[in-house]
């Protein structure tokens, strides 16, 4: 049978119902004072921190770095899919520009910027595939910053 | 009328409806129901722990406990005297009183002050009891030493 109480911790002094109580092991111990629990078992007596301020404070910077990334990686792909487009669209218009131009007689050279184009179109893909990337670890990233709010919201 | 004392803690049993009542009448003493038992009025708050230095019915406790709310008198080594009707150091009594034999049961003046000294030097921490209706008297089938 164990007992449950209410208790604080000041500068590793654990009080409960306004007395030090002594000889307390401490479970989880912080750099700043908390509230938590005092458990009395077998004579003995045990302090634990309901929720570290510490802990609580570095999840909470945590999420919110992780939202920033997120809304980076989520800012970055929107960019490179515009980049995608405005390739794709001077790629088309380049390729106008290629067609040979028809005719009088003999045939026209192809023209320079042929393998420029095709480079366009490959850059475009990879690029698109970049995009596709970035889109999975800012969706794994948002998946983390998830279960750490879950980890906060059971700390407190 | 059944009565267990352990530790210095009082719990009264009824055999039998209305021992309690008629008990309360004829002896003064106020009686209260606690979970299962009656016990002393004073006594029937008494914790399932203990800190030190946190006052425990108007005695500050010396140890780190939890249990039974006798288990904690032992613990802190407090008894309830019902004559001044407070929660002592069961080393601060000093009474003594004389334990008899009587058959197979022994019979002493009165109802037992928990910590008293018998008159071989023994301190009484406990007993168990039967209140006699007819002889108004208590007949002891145990008596517990320390």
């Amino acid at each position: 049978m164990s007992k449950v109480l209410e208790a604080t911790c000041e500068a590793g002094v654990v009080t409960c119902q306004g007395v030090p109580v002594p000889d307390v092991i401490i479970l989880s111990e912080g750099v700043g004072d908390s509230t938590g629990i005092l458990i009395l078992q077998a004579g003995k007596a045990y302090y634990v921190v309901k929720g570290s301020p510490d802990l609580d404070e570095t999840l909470e910077n945590l999420i919110n770095a992780l939202g920033q990334i997120v809304t980076a990686y989520n800012q970055a792909v929107t960019g490179l899919n515009k980049a995608v487009t405005a390739l794709t669209q001077a790629g088309t218009g380049m390729g106008l520009i290629d067609a040979k131009p028809t005719g009088g007689s003999g045939s026209a050279s192809t023209p320079v910027a042929a393998g420029n184009i095709t480079a366009i179109g490959t850059n475009a893909a990879d690029i698109t595939a970049a995009a596709g990337q970035i889109t999975t670890a800012a969706n794994a990233i948002s998946a983390i910053k998830t279960d750490l709010e879950t980890l906060k919201g059971d700390l407190v | 009328m059944r009565l267990k004392v352990l530790h210095g803690y009082f719990i009264f049993e009824e055999t039998k409806v209305g021992q309690i009542s008629d008990f309360m009448s004829y002896s003064g003493f106020p009686l209260v129901f606690r979970d299962t038992y009656y016990t002393f009025d004073f006594i029937k708050d008494a914790p399932d722990y203990s800190l030190p230095g946190l006052a425990m019915l108007g005695i500050p406790a010396v140890k780190t406990f939890e249990g039974t709310p006798w288990a904690v008198f032992e613990a802190n080594g407090f008894v309830y005297d019902f004559q001044k009707n407070l929660v002592v150091p069961i080393t601060s009594i000093t009474q003594v009183v004389k334990i008899e034999q009587a058959g197979e049961l022994l019979v002493a003046p009165g109802l037992i002050l928990p910590g008293s000294l018998t008159t071989k030097g023994k301190r009484v921490t406990g007993y168990d009891a039967w209140f006699s209706r007819d002889r108004l008297s208590w007949l002891y089938s145990a008596v517990d030493y320390v």
